[in-house]
């Protein structure tokens, strides 16, 4: 526990974002799918975190702000924007 | 001056309004006829064809890999052209609320509000101008002095930023801002961003879109303003004079919001 503190003030204060030091890393690699092939969220018992804090009766209260699955698109809300090409034509704009 | 916000909620005037200075002190003074002189020449040959448009030459040699710390050799910064932000529109509000997740849901008193479109209206001739407004990004946080546990913090980079894991939800920070930059959390959320944690209990702002600028790319708002072709925007590294941010806020008579309470900004505004 102490070791995931010193990594989480590392990422918030520090803006060190490797995998290691990043709960999202945990989150995108551990998400268990429920029935209906979807990630499960924190909300269900056999969420990987749940399944050990459960056993030792202690409350996870870090899904109460973060996402407890890996972001799943949705189109409509996250339009195929040209953020890339936009990003190029920042560079590009650069030299002008 | 008087102001509204996108929701038509006014600020009620008082010390927390938002009003606009200019730099007004002696240095200030010889540092604009310098600006005049240089800035005649600097427009002839900017003002063809040239919109705000770049993200700086920062944003090449700024980026850091993924293991380093965010350093103090960069300071982030927005400057914003309000003759280029038209009344109506607010592409970059809702750039913010897509990548940040926050919404209306109805409750203009308590909604959080990391982004705000303003209209400003001067009373006296009813001249009016739209400016987007958020956190300030001050490199002399007022947040960051009241902060009873230091969740309320300034990154080496210049953005300012609330450690959630450390706010005990005491709004100090709210009332201290001079800019109505920080919102509440009142309710239970669900469905967060994984890039964006988000609680109730906590105080929260713009991050400047901290996730995005550590992959060097610009924040939302940026990024949405210039895909709708408007430009009024633009990010970058104000501690680089090559950056194209550094070159136009050295070049054009800028305006920082509030600049009389000395919490050097990290947002430049032209044309207020």
């Amino acid at each position: 526990m102490t070791a995931l503190s010193r990594q989480r003030d590392l990422t918030v204060r520090d803006g060190i974002r490797t995998k290691r030091f990043s709960l999202k890393g945990c989150i995108d690699c551990h998400a268990v799918t429920g029935a209906d092939g979807a990630p499960v969220t924190a909300a269900s018992p056999s969420h990987f975190c749940r399944t050990c804090h459960d056993y030792v009766a202690v409350r996870v209260d870090c899904f109460e702000c973060h996402a407890s699955r890996p972001e799943t698109k949705a189109p409509a809300e996250n339009p195929p924007g040209n953020g890339g090409a936009a990003f190029a034509q920042y560079v590009k704009g650069v030299g002008r | 001056m008087s102001c509204e916000s996108r929701n038509g909620t006014g600020c009620g005037g008082g010390a927390a309004c938002v009003r606009a200075h200019t730099h007004a002190d002696a240095a200030g003074e010889s540092r604009r006829a310098f600006l005049r002189d240089a800035a005649a020449t600097v427009v002839s040959t900017l003002a063809t064809g040239v919109t705000l448009y770049a993200f700086g030459a920062a944003a090449a040699t700024a980026g850091r890999e993924p293991s380093e710390k965010a350093t103090s050799k960069v300071r982030w910064g927005l400057l914003i052209d309000a003759s280029k932000c038209p009344e109506g529109c607010s592409k970059c509000v809702t750039a913010c609320q897509v990548e940040n997740g926050w919404r209306d849901t109805g409750h203009p008193e308590t909604d959080a509000q990391w982004i705000r479109k303003l209209t400003v209206r001067n009373p006296k001739d009813g001249a009016t101008f739209a400016l987007p407004m958020m956190c300030q990004h001050c490199a002399n946080p007022p947040c960051v002095d009241v902060c009873p546990t230091g969740a309320s913090f300034k990154r080496a980079d210049g953005i300012v930023l609330v450690d959630k894991h450390t706010c005990i939800g005491c709004r100090y920070c709210m009332m201290a801002c001079p800019y109505k930059a920080r919102s509440f959390v009142h309710e239970p959320l669900e469905g967060q961003k994984p890039h964006a944690p988000r609680g109730k209990g906590t105080v929260e702002s713009c991050t400047l879109c901290v996730h995005r600028v550590d992959e060097g790319r610009p924040p939302a708002c940026v990024e949405a303003c210039n895909d709708a072709s408007r430009g009024a925007m633009l990010f970058g590294d104000l501690n680089d004079p090559s950056s194209e941010i550094a070159k136009r806020v050295a070049a054009y008579r800028t305006t920082r919001i509030r600049a009389d309470l000395g919490t050097d900004t990290g947002v430049y505004y032209r044309n207020i």
